[in-house]
């Protein structure tokens, strides 16, 4: 490379590389905050309806989301509001004359937020109709007749959306990454990751296991520490069970991370009688996510490697900037549960 | 380095202090994918992104050593200086459009250029995304985030397609190459005509 190209080279690694620290410290505070707010609506009697309207709480502010009813909508009593840790639930009966079917609902200051709602609609026979309502598009068409096909999209793309937004886990895929050197080895560790995760979605979805949250976020980040621990090693010529068997560690550690899926599941609520295929579809929607995501970072490595000679020590840089990071993150958590 | 501290002081431009959104954290991973896909998703930074990605490749890997950093450290200035100034609207459009059409030319012509002339065309292709992509969230942290977003999604996306395109350099890939740049050219121009009429 002649010095021309080192120097251009050099001012765009500064400014990326200048910048990562700043998204370091926003990305984390976001990583799960996207919850959605949901509306159950039940049947009560003759185009009488229930509704258990839920919003998240922000940083203890309830979400500015109002529901906007259809203006023949009466209410038959007044809503009762039950505060929870971490959200708000809004219970109230309705009666709209011809029911609601054809009707809209209305979201106002959805479109402000980046907050989805899921919504499910129950046809007093124990089937429902999920939805998810967008803040570009925040209203509801009421089709009760929606079905299977619905509820497997909805949760896809929120399986999707959840790895595509949590950092912790992009990371800990990341540094899954700089361990694995072969393809061979790479599907072995990924695959053992996705079975873990699998397990343990299913287990805590099915209310067979329960772990609290606090702890298992502390854990998943330590997990990334680890693993750039390892990395680190490596990159200095040492060996050691992780670095030969990554695909173990993988196993071990996926299990943590599936508790962490499960608390977003969770968090969405399930259509009734169609659990399995939500929690199908909300996992096949992670491994989507978690494809996408190591097809790009490993598409751009060869890339870059492709056109500029890669340092030596960009391996160690990069293990010892993803152990920092998650070692705040596991302390900013640890403290988070004890307080 | 004083080149490489001037670019990250016009990035650090963009910390200009706005008013705190109350739901920044919230829509923080939102910022994030918004701006690592404006360039991909908004048809003349897409257009400029391709046409720029092609031509740099088919000059070669040295060409691409310093074509790729230009257009990236022009894009943040880009966007940098799209948050200071108070450009037409169309402008950064017209100007991705004519870097388009500039770049997509020089493929289809099929001949290499002087590495200064790389460097202020993809300069130029930089410098116009990095304005048509300047966030309008109201939060400092949420702008930030945005633009390096933009900074790192256009800068992988231009590295793949550059580190593609200089690795397959056979007869039939380059006539290839030629038939995409005319197609980007001719978008481009229509695109430019029907801003033209509206």
């Amino acid at each position: 490379m002649t010095r021309a190209a080192r120097g251009l080279w050099a001012l765009c690694a500064t400014l990326v590389l200048g910048f990562l620290p700043l998204v370091a410290v926003i990305g984390p505070a976001a990583a799960h905050d996207v919850r959605p707010a949901y509306l159950q609506i039940d049947p009560l009697g003759a185009d009488r309806y229930t509704l258990i309207w839920r919003t998240p709480l922000l940083s203890g502010m309830s979400l500015p989301v109002v529901l906007d009813l259809p203006a023949e909508a009466k209410v038959l009593a007044p809503p009762k509001i039950q505060p929870l840790p971490g959200s708000v639930i809004e219970r109230r009966a309705i009666e709209i004359p011809g029911g609601l079917a054809g009707q809209r609902i209305g979201f106002v200051g959805l479109e402000g937020t980046i907050t989805d709602v899921l919504v499910r609609i129950g046809d007093g026979r124990g089937g429902q109709a999920t939805a998810l309502v967008r803040p570009s598009r925040p209203w509801i068409e009421i089709d009760p007749e929606r079905g299977l096909l619905d509820i497997a999209l909805t949760y896809l793309r929120q399986g999707i959306d959840h790895i595509l937004t949590g950092t912790d886990h992009l990371l800990f895929v990341a540094s899954l990454l700089l361990i694995v050197r072969d393809w061979r080895m790479l599907l072995k560790t990924i695959t053992a990751f996705t079975v873990a995760h699998s397990i343990t979605l299913a287990l805590a979805t099915f209310g067979l296991v329960s772990l609290p949250p606090g702890p298992v976020d502390t854990l998943v980040a330590a997990s990334i520490a680890l693993v750039a621990v390892e990395a680190v090693r490596r990159e200095r010529g040492v060996t050691s069970a992780m670095i030969r068997w990554p695909w173990i560690v993988a196993f071990l550690f996926g299990l943590l991370h599936g508790f962490g899926f499960a608390g977003a599941l969770l968090d969405l609520g399930f259509p009734q009688g169609d659990i399995p295929l939500a929690l199908l579809m909300f996992n096949i929607g992670i491994e989507i996510g978690q494809l996408i995501f190591i097809a790009v970072v490993l598409a751009t490595i060869a890339a870059i490697r492709r056109i500029f000679p890669i340092p030596g020590r960009a391996v160690l840089v990069s293990s010892y900037a993803i152990g920092i990071l998650a070692t705040f993150w596991a302390l900013e958590r640890l403290q988070a549960t004890f307080t | 380095m004083r080149r490489s501290l001037v670019g990250l002081a016009a990035v650090l431009v963009l910390l200009v202090p706005g008013a705190a959104s109350a739901h920044g954290n919230l829509a923080a991973a939102g910022a994030f994918y918004s701006g690592l896909l404006h360039p991909l998703l908004v048809p003349a930074e897409l257009l400029c992104l391709l046409a720029v990605g092609l031509y740099l490749g088919t000059n070669g890997r040295h060409a691409s050593q310093i074509g790729v950093p230009v257009f990236a450290g022009f894009v943040a200035a880009g966007l940098a200086l799209g948050g200071l100034l108070s450009l037409p609207v169309r402008l950064p459009t017209i100007m991705a459009l004519a870097a388009a059409a500039l770049a997509s030319l020089s493929v289809i012509a099929g001949k290499r250029l002087p590495h200064a002339l790389l460097a202020v065309l993809a300069g130029f292709g930089g410098l116009a995304i990095g304005l048509d992509a300047v966030p309008d969230a109201d939060g400092w942290g949420d702008r930030l985030l945005t633009s390096v977003a933009t900074v790192i999604g256009s800068g992988a996306a231009i590295v793949i397609l550059t580190a593609f395109v200089s690795s397959q350099q056979r007869e039939l890939s380059r006539i290839g190459y030629r038939v995409a740049g005319s197609w980007i050219m001719a978008v481009a121009i229509l695109y430019f005509g029907w801003l033209a009429v509206q």
